[in-house]
């Protein structure tokens, strides 16, 4: 038997188009694509006066939100994606995440009670958990791209 | 992403450098854990290099916290910058391992 040629693999990240002011990346599912997106989030940052604090927060529930479907929800060697779409508001950033990995509700889980002593703390969980902290809203919700499974909404406090 | 470690004399020292991110910490956790969780010495863990901490970077620091303390042995921080810091205590980390500002002030948070 003869064994197909592997195809090229897909870059890790695939700028789409968008609105002024609104970053569309597209991921695949390599964990490497995580840190290849880092320097379109930073241009984001700076090209709309992000406070320091501000933007490593966002960098934060970026790598949080971007890891976990990557890391468990795909199937290792598939050619599943992620979408990320990043706006700025009035008052908020607002970053948009779906992907078509296995469905998955980060937020089923309650908040974990703050961490009191080491011999309690959890050590999963951890991320959503900061994610909560960290954001003004967090919302799972029908996606609305095509093929998508997951749909997570966050909005970060410009300040 | 760095791990280094120095002798402190009555303390010793480990060196996070870099990004804690989740290639960061599967770059550094071994090293660190192997050499952090036995250290006799209390253990003064020195943020001043580190650019970026995420969920997996925390967890790194409170499992080896944890087992550090199951044998009565501390571990502190000191040196972190304003968006580590902003994160160590969003997340509450500094309520169970203490964070201090520097070198001298965590020297003298495990001598005391």
């Amino acid at each position: 038997m003869t064994m197909a040629a592997a195809g090229p693999r897909a870059a890790p990240v695939c700028h789409l188009p968008a609105p002024a002011g609104t970053l569309h990346l597209r991921l695949a599912n390599d964990i490497g694509a995580v840190a290849a997106a880092l320097p379109d989030l930073q241009a984001f940052a700076q090209a709309q006066q992000l406070p320091a604090r501000v933007a490593n927060r966002l960098e934060v529930v970026f790598e949080e939100l971007v890891s976990n479907p990557i890391r468990h929800g795909f199937r290792p060697g598939s050619d599943q994606v992620l979408h990320v779409q990043l706006m700025r508001g009035a008052q908020a950033l607002r970053l948009v995440i779906e992907d078509d990995g296995i469905a998955f509700d980060p937020l089923a889980r309650a908040a974990p009670a703050p961490l009191a002593d080491l011999d309690s703390a959890p050590e999963g969980g951890l991320g959503i958990a900061l994610v909560r902290k960290l954001a003004s809203h967090v919302a799972r919700e029908a996606p609305q791209l095509p093929g998508m499974v997951n749909r997570l909404v966050v909005e970060l406090p410009l300040a | 992403m760095m791990v280094d470690f120095g002798d402190g004399g009555d303390v010793a020292l480990a060196r996070l450098t870099g990004r804690l991110d989740t290639a960061g910490v599967g770059s550094v956790e071994l090293a660190f854990t192997a050499r952090v969780v036995p250290e006799p010495r209390p253990v003064l863990i020195d943020l001043t290099g580190l650019d970026f901490i995420a969920s997996l970077g925390v967890r790194m620091l409170i499992t080896t916290a944890r087992s550090r303390g199951r044998n009565g042995r501390v571990l502190v921080m000191f040196g972190a910058g304003p968006e580590v810091t902003d994160i160590l205590t969003t997340m509450g980390l500094d309520e169970i391992i203490p964070l201090l500002p520097d070198e001298a002030a965590a020297r003298a948070a495990v001598t005391d």
